[in-house]
Order: structure tokens, then C-alpha cells, then sequence
């Protein structure tokens, strides 16, 4: 056992209440909290001044206490000229520090990595200078693998930088929680996964993000399972940042989408959401779902979720079946449906829509989205479409008739010859 | 005595009493706003490093590859802007982010605005046509560019700024659209940094406003700031302090207890759907920008739909100051009679209930304090000089009361420089922090006084109806280095 983390008595407590006050609204609660006990501390600032030194000099008590005031704005404005002067003093000197230092650190890791033994010296930056010891590590670990990267593991255990980081997952600024995920993760030791797993509960969606590529990059069996899983209840932020990562994971995203779909045919909100969720991820990931799995939500009564299941249909390209849901998904009530099929046609290259997306270019249809991807749809359906669309760029509806001409300018080659107006 | 003679020691206790009515009132008046003012400035301390962290460059490189981030258009209202828009345009091009689109509205613009971007990005008429649900004045042309960047111009009459902004959300494609100065540059990762609390709560962000900040005199290379810094001009250091006190002290607080007001035009998110739903930018009011977010915050309350308006502080768009007082003071007549605007037609708002903290709280402040304020101040800088010609009033009296006050937007300014130190954009230079806080210490010396006079004619006019324009906004163009 490498790990260095000492027990402390009551520390899941100490746990559990640091992650309750995370909570949004409670932060802010705290925040007002802190505020007012700022403002009542300069209250009774103000009124020891006023006892103690100028009661006496003024008898009008409101006399002495503008007075008592005027002291301690005054000190308070000059006490924030030296604080902001030594931040920005600190800063320089510690650019300039790290500018010194960091290749020196990164001399002593290469020379590591290569075998040779430089602990002691390295133990004596990581004291004067830990913030670039951990940097550099941190650089080392990203771009190492096989028996360096066990080495630079012992070295940042002998330095005691995986406690610092545990430390941090637990009670730091969500700045520093999320590195420390990060860093826990390129670490990529198993004694750390249960850290890991715990900042999946954070409240922050950076610090989830942050611990879901951990524990992707720990990686035992069954985690990848864990981070879809997760992922698919998680905000948007987390989604956008896996969604890259997870592609390699399509093995383990595939039976977990399908089994969310799976009860779809029950009209509960959350599973709705959730069942959106899965399939913006399936289409993120390019999953070709099975065309049965789909039909649940193809005919659902909520259009979002219609809409939802029309846009994972294009990884099916011409799989029998699909090309009777786009038909269907053409005439949906729903214009933002049938945006999607249009789009779905489009990117299948569907040549039997042609008609019905011939007759999105009138109608309730004839603007907006659904008319720009039906002309786009058309557009890539080659010489048949191109037909359909130069039919429309007389049209007297400008809207159509720009958005025919846009389509075909962006299908065609010389595009700009055949927008540019004389 | 008869019953006819005057009695002048009752006659004078009676101007006493009355005198120091009204002089008390300002100075619990100025004592409050200043308490308050103070409380969303500590506040601020507390919550720009929790609320507003950014994306580390590992996080941005996984969102240029993500298939979820959603789209933004950039939309760039263009009235003159010949000095600038070339450096900010080209600026806006070159953004890091994935999925974004720049539409530049020329509001028919009587300078080369319109010659010097299709020289510039190589731009042809298009055929192409604008079209959607928001009324606007007639487009005359739509002009795209023969190289592969997504810039649309749209050549328009004139409508003002509002109705370019609308010409340009009904061009928009994306669900987002980010309104920018064209005077303005941003900073490479804003779209990021603004995206953000969408990519949090994408159902519930509706706007969100970011940091607006002086450029004059810093050095600018290919619409990009390479070197912050303050600048020679004391006016525009004082402008520079006022930005950081009302966005660093005041938006900050605000956006904590979701009560944000104004999102500035110069610089603010929106997503398209809830812009549509509230009507768009209003083309009769001076102040669109705090119309539309009043309205907005009006809209989601009076319908009970969850929504949020934020504010975060690391996005920074740098924009030109006034540097002569001609121009400022069209400016602040502006800005305060598009204040007035916004709060008179929504002032059913005002301490009701049912608009929550907003109603009770935000909308209260700017109508007793930012609306009446600079006449509150007015009439208390003309009764402590009435009092003191009329030997009402002891001169220490005067001068005590008065330097309680004016330290006490002393430390405001400080502390929002002081704040600064916290934000990524920071003055490099200590030398540059000095000139700040003495900037803050100086405008209490005049400079404020102007502006209070300034916002007192702009109350005025707002009170009266007064419509009026822009007027002519001349501008110096960026300090333009090589690289």
C-alpha cells in the first residue's frame, strides 16, 4: 500500500457537511452569511474606534462616530493598496520563480524517468516550490506510460502528493477539487478510486466531469459502465466535456442506452429526460441503435423526445424500416420532428423522400427550420433534388427562394458564382 | 408684538429644523447606498473565485471536439465604426470555439464601415435574404465572404441599435446569440467562458452578462489585447475604475441573488428562444440592453417559468472610453434616461411580490438609488453649500459629513481594483494599480460631481419622454502594435 492518507476522527462528517454546504442555494445562503458578519465586524470596528478614541476628542456622539468612520474607511483603503501591491508582488515574484525553477524540476524528472535516483532533490523543490513540483509531475504523468509512469507513481507517493490531492478532493475551492480529480486520474492508481468514485457526488459539474475522466483513465472493469451511467444523469456541462472521451467507450454505452430506452414506453418525466439524454449521447457518439429500440420513442407523445429519436436514426443509414419512420416523421404535427427527419433524410442520403420533402417547401413548413433543412435535405440528394430546388429559386417567396439557392450553393462547386448577386 | 410681525427666532429654528430634515435624509440616503453598494461588493469577494472559474485548457480542447457544445452566433450591431470594426471583427473570426457564426449589422453606417469589411473579408452580395419573426427596417443587401469564414453582413437602413440587433437574431442559426460592440474586442476564450453557466443549466440560462472593461491604451495586435494597461488620459482612468465598480462590485452581488438587472449590450449572451419569447430588443427605448433583461425578468416571473439571468466575471470584452467630456457627457445622459425607460415601463415591478427579489430588492435599488440617486446627491451637495452660506451648518460639519461620503465610494472603487487582483485580465504592472487607486481617490473630486450633474439631465429628459439619438460617438480606434 503506497497511499499516505492519515485517518482523522469525524472526517465522513466533515465530509458530508462540506459537500452540503456546496449545495448551490446553501452556498449562497453561506455567502450572505459571511457577509453580514463581514459588515458587522466593521460595525463594531467602527464603534471601538468611536469609545475608545474619539468620544473624547468630539461630545456629539454622531460627530464622533462620522469620525470613528472616516478612520476606518481610511485605514481599510489604504490596507487594500498594500494588499493589492503585495498580490501583485507575490505574483511577479513567483512568475519569475517558477521561470527559474521549472526547468530545473524538469531536468531532475527526466533524469528519473531514465533510472537515475534524484528523490532527495526533488524532496527539497517539492518543499520551497510544491505548486511547480506538482505541475511539472502533473506534465510528466499526461505524456508517459508502461515503467516511467510506475516510477513517476512511486515518486509522487514518496512526495506525499497524492494526500495533498486527496486533501483537496475533499475540501478544496472547486478549482482545486477538479485538479485534484485530474490529477488523481493521471496518477492512475487503484488506491485512489474510491476517492475518485466520491467526487462523482460533487455538486460541481467541472469537479464531475474532472472524476469521470479519472475514473475512466483508473479504468477497472465496470467503471466505464459507471461513468455512462452517471453521465447520462449528469448536467450538460459534464455530457460536452465526455462526450470525446466516451467515444472509445461505445462497447459499454450501447447496452446502457438500450436498457434507458427500454422503459420507454411509461410516460414518467425523468425517465423522458433521461431517455433524451441517452439518445443525444448515441448521436454524439454515432451508436447505431437497433431500429426496435427506437420505435418506443419514434411514436412517443412527446415531441422532444420524437425529435430526440429522429436525430439517432441517421447512424442506421439504410437499414429497412427507416426509411417508412422518416416518411412518418416528415408528416409529424410537430415542425421541429419534422426538422429532424428532414436532417435524418439528409444525412442518409433518403432519394424515395424526395416527394415528401418536396412538400415541406409550402405550407406551415415553409419557413424557418424545417424549410432550411428540407432544402439542405434536397440539396444532397444530387441531380433529382437539385431539379426540386432551381424549380424554387424563381419562387416569390424570398425566404424559399433564398434558402433553395443557399442549399444548392453549398451542394454545388463555385458556390459563391452562384449566390453572388451582379 | 402684532398679529402681523413676523417672529424671526421661530422663523429661523423652523429653517433649522426643516434644513437638517433634509439634510439628515441625504445622509442616511447616502449612508444606505453606500451600505448596500458595499454589502454586493463584500459579497463579490466571496464569490468571484467560487462562482466563476473557467475552463482549463484540457476542458476547452475536449468541447472544441465535442459534438454538445452548442452553437453561438455573434451578433455585431455597426453604426460608424470604421476605426474599429476592422480589428474587431477580425478579432471576432478568430475565436477559439467550435461552433460559431459572426453577423455584423451595418445600421447604415454614412463612414466606410461597409467598404472597409467587404475589402477586407473579401465579401460579395449574396442572394441570400433575412428573414424572421422580429419586425426590423428594411435590409438592403446581405454580403458573404468568398473565403471559408462564417461572417454574414447585413447591410440594413438605419434603425438604431436595437433594431440591428434584431435584424441580426432573425439571421441568427444558432440557439445562441452573443451581442457585441463592434468597438469591442474579446478575449479569444470568451465564448467559452459566457457559454458556461449554459452548459451548467442550459433549461434555466437564459442570459448572461460579462465584463466590460477600458482598452484605452493597452496594446492591441490583430483584434486581440497583448498588453493591459492604464492609460494616459485621467478621464479615461476614471472610467476604468467606474467599469470595475459596477461590474466587479455591483453585478457580481447581484447575479448571487439572481436579481440582475442589466446585462451589458456591449457584451451579453442570450439564448435565442427566450429573446423571441419576450419580444426581442425594444427599438423605442434609449436603453435596450436593461429593457430587454427587465423584461425578460418580467416575462419568466409574471408566467412562473424557472429561469436564470447571470453574470459571470472572467469573460472580458475591451472596449474604447470617452476620452473627451463632450462625448461622455452624451454618454451618461444616455444611459440614464435609457435607465429611466426601462424601470417607468416595467415599474409595476417595483416591491411586488410576486417578481420575488427582483421586484422587492434589485428593481428598488435602481429605482431609489440609481434612478433618483444623482438628484438626491445634487440637492445634497446645494443644501451643505446653502447651509454653510447661511452659517447653518459648522464648515468641520460640513467637511466631516462630506468625507464620510466621499470615502465611502473611495472604498468602493478600491475594493473593486482590489477585486481586479482576483480575475485572469489583470493590470500586469503594480505601477498600474496605484494610478487606480489614486484614480478612485481623484474622481471623487470633480469628475463624480460632472456625472451627477450629467445623470441629473439625463433624469430629466428620461422624466419628460425625450426621445433622442446616439448622437455622434467619435472614436480614437486601438492602439494598434506589431506583434
Amino acid at each position: 500500500m503506497l497511499s499516505k492518507s492519515p485517518k482523522k476522527a469525524g472526517e465522513p462528517f466533515r465530509k458530508r457537511l462540506h459537500q452540503f454546504l456546496l449545495r448551490p442555494r446553501v452556498a449562497r445562503v453561506v455567502v450572505l452569511f459571511k457577509v453580514t458578519v463581514v459588515q458587522a465586524a466593521i460595525v463594531l470596528l467602527v464603534f471601538g474606534v468611536h469609545q475608545r478614541y474619539f468620544s473624547v476628542r468630539y461630545r456629539e456622539v454622531p460627530l464622533s462616530l462620522a469620525a470613528s468612520f472616516l478612520a476606518v474607511q481610511a485605514a481599510l483603503i489604504v490596507a487594500q493598496l498594500l494588499v493589492s501591491t503585495a498580490i501583485k508582488h507575490r505574483s511577479s515574484i513567483s512568475g519569475s520563480d517558477s521561470d527559474q525553477v521549472s526547468p530545473t524540476i524538469r531536468k531532475y524528472l527526466s533524469a528519473h524517468l531514465a533510472g537515475d535516483n534524484h528523490y532527495r532533490e526533488l524532496t527539497t523543490l517539492s518543499v520551497w516550490h510544491r505548486g511547480d513540483v506538482q505541475r511539472c509531475l502533473t506534465e510528466f504523468l499526461g505524456a508517459v506510460d508502461g515503467g516511467s509512469r510506475f516510477r513517476l507513481q512511486e515518486l509522487a507517493v514518496r512526495l506525499g502528493l497524492p494526500w495533498v490531492w486527496e486533501k483537496f478532493a475533499r475540501f478544496g475551492t472547486t478549482a482545486q477539487r477538479r485538479d485534484a480529480a485530474y490529477r488523481l486520474g493521471l496518477l492512475g492508481m487503484q488506491e485512489y478510486r474510491r476517492t475518485v468514485i466520491g467526487m462523482l457526488n460533487d455538486p460541481a459539474p467541472h469537479v464531475q466531469a474532472a472524476a469521470c475522466r479519472a475514473l475512466l483513465a483508473i479504468g477497472r472493469s465496470g467503471d466505464a459502465d459507471r461513468v455512462v451511467r452517471f453521465v447520462l444523469d449528469a448536467p450538460l456541462l459534464v455530457r460536452a466535456i465526455l462526450a470525446p472521451e466516451l467515444r472509445s467507450y461505445q462497447s459499454a454505452a450501447r447496452p446502457v442506452i438500450l436498457e434507458t430506452l427500454s422503459g420507454l414506453p411509461m410516460q414518467d418525466a425523468e425517465l423522458q429526460t433521461r431517455s433524451i439524454t441517452a439518445l443525444e449521447m448515441a448521436t454524439a457518439w454515432q451508436i447505431a441503435l437497433p431500429l426496435s429500440s427506437l420505435n418506443p420513442a419514434l411514436v412517443h407523445a412527446s415531441a422532444q423526445l420524437r425529435a430526440a429519436a429522429f436525430r439517432a436514426l441517421a447512424p442506421l443509414g439504410s437499414t429497412p424500416g427507416v426509411d417508412l419512420w422518416i416518411f412518418a416523421g416528415l408528416a409529424d404535427p410537430d415542425l421541429h420532428v419534422r426538422s429532424e427527419a428532414a436532417a435524418a433524410a439528409r444525412r442518409i442520403r433518403l432519394q424515395s423522400a424526395i416527394p415528401a420533402l418536396e412538400s415541406l417547401l409550402s405550407g406551415e413548413s415553409a419557413k424557418g427550420r424545417p424549410l432550411r433543412e428540407a432544402c439542405r435535405a434536397l440539396a444532397a440528394m444530387g441531380p433529382t433534388g437539385w431539379e426540386v430546388l432551381e424549380d424554387r429559386v424563381q419562387s416569390t417567396d424570398r425566404e424559399l427562394a433564398s434558402n433553395a439557392l443557399s442549399a444548392l450553393a453549398a451542394a454545388q462547386v463555385g458556390s459563391a458564382e452562384l449566390l453572388e448577386v451582379a | 408684538m402684532n398679529a402681523w410681525s413676523i417672529d424671526w427666532e421661530l422663523v429661523d429654528i423652523l429653517v433649522h429644523r426643516v434644513y437638517f430634515f433634509f439634510e439628515s435624509g441625504i445622509i442616511f440616503y447616502v449612508f444606505t447606498i453606500n451600505a448596500i453598494y458595499f454589502f454586493l461588493t463584500v459579497a463579490a469577494f466571496f464569490c468571484i473565485r467560487r462562482y466563476h472559474s473557467v475552463f482549463t485548457d484540457d476542458e476547452k480542447d475536449l468541447l472544441m471536439k465535442s459534438p454538445l457544445t452548442p452553437g453561438v452566433s455573434l451578433i455585431v450591431p455597426s453604426y460608424n465604426e470604421a476605426k474599429t470594426v476592422r480589428e474587431s471583427v477580425g478579432g471576432m473570426l478568430r475565436l477559439q470555439y467550435p461552433n460559431y457564426e459572426v453577423i455584423v449589422v451595418n445600421d447604415g453606417s454614412k463612414d466606410e464601415t461597409l467598404a472597409i469589411l467587404i475589402e477586407q473579408f473579401k465579401l460579395y452580395r449574396s442572394a441570400r435574404t433575412v428573414s424572421g419573426s422580429l419586425h426590423t427596417s428594411q435590409i438592403r443587401a446581405v454580403y458573404e465572404s468568398r473565403d471559408p469564414i462564417r461572417l454574414l453582413v447585413i447591410d440594413k437602413e438605419n434603425g438604431g441599435k436595437a433594431d440591428a440587433i434584431n435584424a441580426g437574431i432573425n439571421a441568427a442559426q444558432s440557439p445562441y446569440v452573443m451581442v457585441v460592440d463592434s468597438d469591442s474586442l474579446i478575449e479569444k476564450d470568451a465564448l467559452f467562458n459566457m457559454i458556461k453557466p449554459c452548459l451548467e443549466e442550459p433549461e434555466l440560462t437564459v442570459a448572461v452578462g460579462g465584463t466590460v472593461r477600458a482598452v484605452n491604451d493597452c496594446d492591441v495586435a490583430h483584434g486581440r489585447v497583448r498588453r493591459i494597461r492604464t492609460s494616459g488620459s485621467w478621464l479615461a482612468n476614471f472610467q476604468a475604475v467606474e467599469y470595475l465598480r459596477a461590474f466587479f462590485g455591483g453585478r457580481v452581488g447581484f447575479s448571487v441573488l439572481n436579481s440582475l438587472l442589466i446585462i451589458s449590450g456591449a457584451f451579453g449572451l442570450f439564448r435565442r428562444d427566450a429573446v423571441l419569447a419576450a419580444g426581442g430588443f425594444e427599438e423605442s427605448t434609449i436603453g435596450e440592453d436593461m429593457e430587454l433583461i427587465v423584461r425578460m425578468h418580467h416575462y419568466y416571473r409574471r408566467n412562473r417559468l424557472p429561469y436564470r439571468i447571470v453574470y459571470v466575471a472572467q469573460p472580458v470584452c475591451w472596449t474604447e472610453v470617452p476620452d473627451s467630456l463632450k462625448i461622455l457627457h452624451r454618454q451618461r445622459k444616455r444611459w440614464q434616461r435609457g435607465t429611466v425607460e426601462s424601470l417607468w415601463r416595467h415599474r409595476e415591478m417595483l416591491l411586488h411580490p410576486k417578481f420575488g427579489m427582483v421586484g422587492l430588492f434589485a428593481f428598488t435599488y435602481f429605482f431609489l438609488f440609481e434612478m433618483l440617486g444623482p438628484a438626491v446627491e445634487l440637492l445634497g451637495y446645494v443644501l451643505t453649500a446653502l447651509g454653510l452660506a447661511f452659517n447653518i451648518i459648522a464648515p468641520e460639519i460640513a467637511i466631516l459629513f462630506f468625507s464620510v461620503s466621499v470615502m465611502g465610494g473611495i472604498l468602493l472603487s478600491t475594493s473593486a481594483v482590489l477585486l481586479e487582483e482576483f480575475t485572469k485580465c489583470r493590470y500586469p504592472d503594480w505601477r498600474d494599480t496605484w494610478k487606480l487607486f489614486a484614480a478612485a481617490v481623484l474622481e471623487n473630486f470633480g469628475f463624480r460631481q460632472l456625472l451627477t450633474w450629467w445623470r441629473v439631465q439625463g433624469l430629466i429628459d428620461g422624466l419628460k419622454g425625450k426621445r433622442g439619438g446616439w448622437g455622434v460617438m467619435e472614436r480614437r480606434g486601438f492602439k494598434v502594435v506589431a506583434r
